[in-house]
């Protein structure tokens, strides 16, 4: 009886020796797997920033190196040779580093950073990220600009609104009658927008500018202009000459009216009068767009589904008439849309196509007219002077507005005004007059980073 | 009280005084219970067991902690490097002068830049210049030090009453900070170099783990 009992004291003490010894080689193992999980971390963590290290110093390259900057920007399907830094923050470790463009200007940067250790073991990162940069107008980021022999811009008792985009003016921008101007920086870009731009002077007469980022001026200098110092009231932008289109040199293939003629013979031209076709062409006379309209109606809808329609002479849109452009109409007269109610409407969902109305000589819109309406996603340029006057029912744009001389009289129900660069880019770069000055100026000297992101 | 018991427990009862006294002699009878030498074993034994046992629960106790300092840095060290680094790659202007290559000691342990983000947190004061400063700072000068990150602007008048802000290029103009916060703790060394590359070395330190993190890091605007 008695030895039974030892054996079972033993028995217990060696059972609680037992549970004791399993749970302290269980706290040692889950330490030493702690401990090493913390080790990893710490190595992956020098690593992740060494592959950053890498980025950084493409996207510095990207801006300061001639070579890469210049491919960046003009070789569209550039690929840089792979370079490899080593031991450049630690021993044993390196990184390396790729540049593929997707677009010009576009691209993406991958960074593979390798931290090597005496036992053999290797930790290897990458980074992406997608860099690009923006283009530069020459147009100043302006909604509104006129830049020519006239250069002026005139407002009158008119409520203006732009967004995304500036108004300059080549020579004197005059603001009067009880005006209100508001224009609103775009926070996407680095560059300021939302400031008012006169190359000579800026003259506000019993008008309000309240909402506006900046006024520069010959006579006019707050904080937000460039070269804006305490005390200086004089900051006025640098003079910027209006790119010129070419409508018809007969010797250029690329002018607007060779461009529509090739379209109506390879057959690619569609106009629509209330819904059904009533033309194939893309090239007109003045009185053949004319008579189109009149078949369209008072009331009426003419729909001009053409890349590029061209009017050889002057087009009048009046009463009740309505036209609906599907890419650029290019005029080579003056354009009247006036009396009553006459509606334009410029719509092209692909940012990609042209889209606009571009026309020689000059535009009036809106004289003795109540209700005209103007939707236009594109852009509206003339070679001479544009006038938009009287109470306009619906007034939108999506682009800009170019030409050497700008009026707006009384335009007391408002006009919105949305910079769009690409669209106005697009519409001026389809057929630009040989010496004329680029309305692109290049790309942003910043490299705008838009994902950044670990890769496994 | 022992008396009292009834003879049916008397087994049980013996059992009882074994566990609690293993080593005594039963009254009457010679040769029970354990010789001195039997005992000194059990004794070493148990004595190198619980040693042993509560040396690895030491270790692992130890290991926990110091898993748990080199966890805490690394946490503290991304944090740090992943919000300067944010915030640097905005920047439009460095304020603070940097040596052009790694100057070792010679290397500010602080900078101040312009703060690149559109818009800026304190916008409705209408300043266009808005700066960013980050120092370490320690009570008593030693390490660890703490990381401080002090949102700026630069005046003309009192801070107290400051309306009108410029750049820190103006003359005369001083920093008032908007706000002043810790972001960052265990820094045992924080340096930055390079011109147009901003360098960034940042050691943490605690207990007595460390961990060293550096990187590149290019300004938009630089």
């Amino acid at each position: 009886m008695k030895s039974k009992q030892s054996g079972i004291i033993l028995i217990i003490v060696f059972l609680a020796l037992a549970i004791l010894l399993i749970l302290a080689s269980y706290f040692l193992s889950s330490t030493v797997l702690e401990s090493e999980l913390s080790r990893k971390e710490k190595q992956g963590l020098r690593a992740y920033y060494l592959a950053e290290a890498g980025i950084g110093e493409a996207i510095w390259r990207l801006k300061n190196d001639d070579i890469w900057k210049n491919n960046f920007i003009e070789d569209c399907g550039w690929e840089s040779e792979v370079f490899v830094r080593e031991n450049i923050f630690f021993p044993n470790s390196s990184y390396q580093v790729q540049v593929k463009n997707s677009d010009c200007a576009e691209g993406e940067i991958t960074a593979t950073s390798t931290l090597s250790f005496n036992d053999g073991e290797i930790i290897k990162k990458a980074v992406k990220a997608k860099v690009s940069k923006s283009l530069i107008t020459l147009t100043n980021d302006s909604a509104i600009f006129s830049g020519g022999e006239s250069q002026n811009i005139t407002i009158s008792a008119s409520k203006i609104i732009i967004n995304k985009g500036n108004i300059f003016s080549n020579n004197i921008l005059n603001i009067k009658d009880g005006s209100e101007i508001s224009a609103f920086d775009n926070l996407e870009t680095e560059e300021l927008e939302g400031q008012v731009l006169a190359a000579s002077n800026l003259i506000i007469g019993d008008s309000v500018l309240d909402e506006v980022e900046a006024k520069c001026a010959k006579n006019i200098c707050t904080e937000k202009c460039k070269g804006y110092q305490i005390g200086i009231t004089s900051c006025p932008p640098d003079s910027v000459e209006a790119p010129i289109v070419d409508f018809d040199s007969v010797g250029n293939p690329n002018s607007l009216k060779n461009q529509a003629q090739e379209k109506e013979n390879a057959g690619e031209c569609e106009v629509l009068c209330n819904g059904i076709q009533c033309s194939a062409k893309c090239v007109f006379s003045e009185s053949q767009f004319g008579d189109l309209l009149w078949e369209a109606g008072l009331l009426g809808t003419l729909t001009l589904n053409n890349d590029i329609t061209y009017i050889d002479g002057g087009m009048e849109l009046k009463g009740g008439q309505q036209l609906t452009v599907n890419g650029i109409l290019a005029v080579k007269g003056t354009v009247d849309i006036w009396m009553e109610a006459p509606q334009l409407t410029i719509d092209e969902s692909d940012k990609a196509c042209p889209s606009g109305l571009l026309v020689k000589d000059k535009i009036n819109f809106g004289k003795l007219s109540i209700y005209s309406s103007l939707t236009a996603t594109g852009t509206i340029y003339a070679e001479e002077e544009i006038r938009f006057e009287g109470v306009l029912n619906n007034f939108n744009i999506v682009g800009g507005i170019l030409a050497k001389k700008i009026t707006f009289d009384s335009l007391s129900q408002g006009m919105n005004i949305t910079l769009d660069n690409e669209r106005v880019l697009n519409a001026l770069n389809l057929s630009l007059l040989a010496g004329s000055s680029q309305p692109s100026a290049g790309y942003s000297s910043e490299i705008t980073v838009e994902d950044w992101q670990e890769i496994y | 009280m022992v008396g009292a018991i009834r003879p049916l427990c008397r087994e049980s009862q013996n059992m009882f005084f074994y566990i609690i006294n293993p080593f005594r002699k039963e009254s009457g009878k010679s040769g029970g219970g354990f010789t001195l030498t039997e005992t000194l074993v059990i004794l070493a034994i148990f004595a190198i067991v619980i040693v042993g046992i509560s040396s690895t629960l030491f270790l692992a106790q130890k290991g926990l902690a110091e898993g748990r300092d080199l966890r805490d840095i690394n946490h503290e060290g991304r944090k740090i490097l992943t919000r300067m680094s944010r915030e640097i790659r905005q920047t439009k202007e460095i304020v603070t002068e940097l040596p052009g290559v790694d100057s070792g000691k010679d290397n500010p342990s602080e900078i101040e830049f312009e703060d690149g983000h559109t818009p800026s947190p304190y916008e409705y004061l209408g300043s266009d210049f808005y700066y960013i400063r980050y120092l370490i700072y320690s009570s008593d000068g030693q390490s660890p030090y703490q990381l401080k990150r002090q949102y700026r602007v630069y005046c003309l008048d009192d801070c107290e009453v400051c309306e009108k802000y410029y750049s820190w290029t103006e003359e005369q103009v001083h920093p008032c900070n908007l706000e002043e916060n810790i972001i960052g703790s265990h820094i045992a060394d924080l340096e930055f170099w390079g011109a147009g590359l901003i360098n960034v070395n940042v050691s943490l330190e605690k207990g007595n783990k460390k961990l060293n993190l550096k990187t590149k890091i290019s300004g938009r605007g630089l």
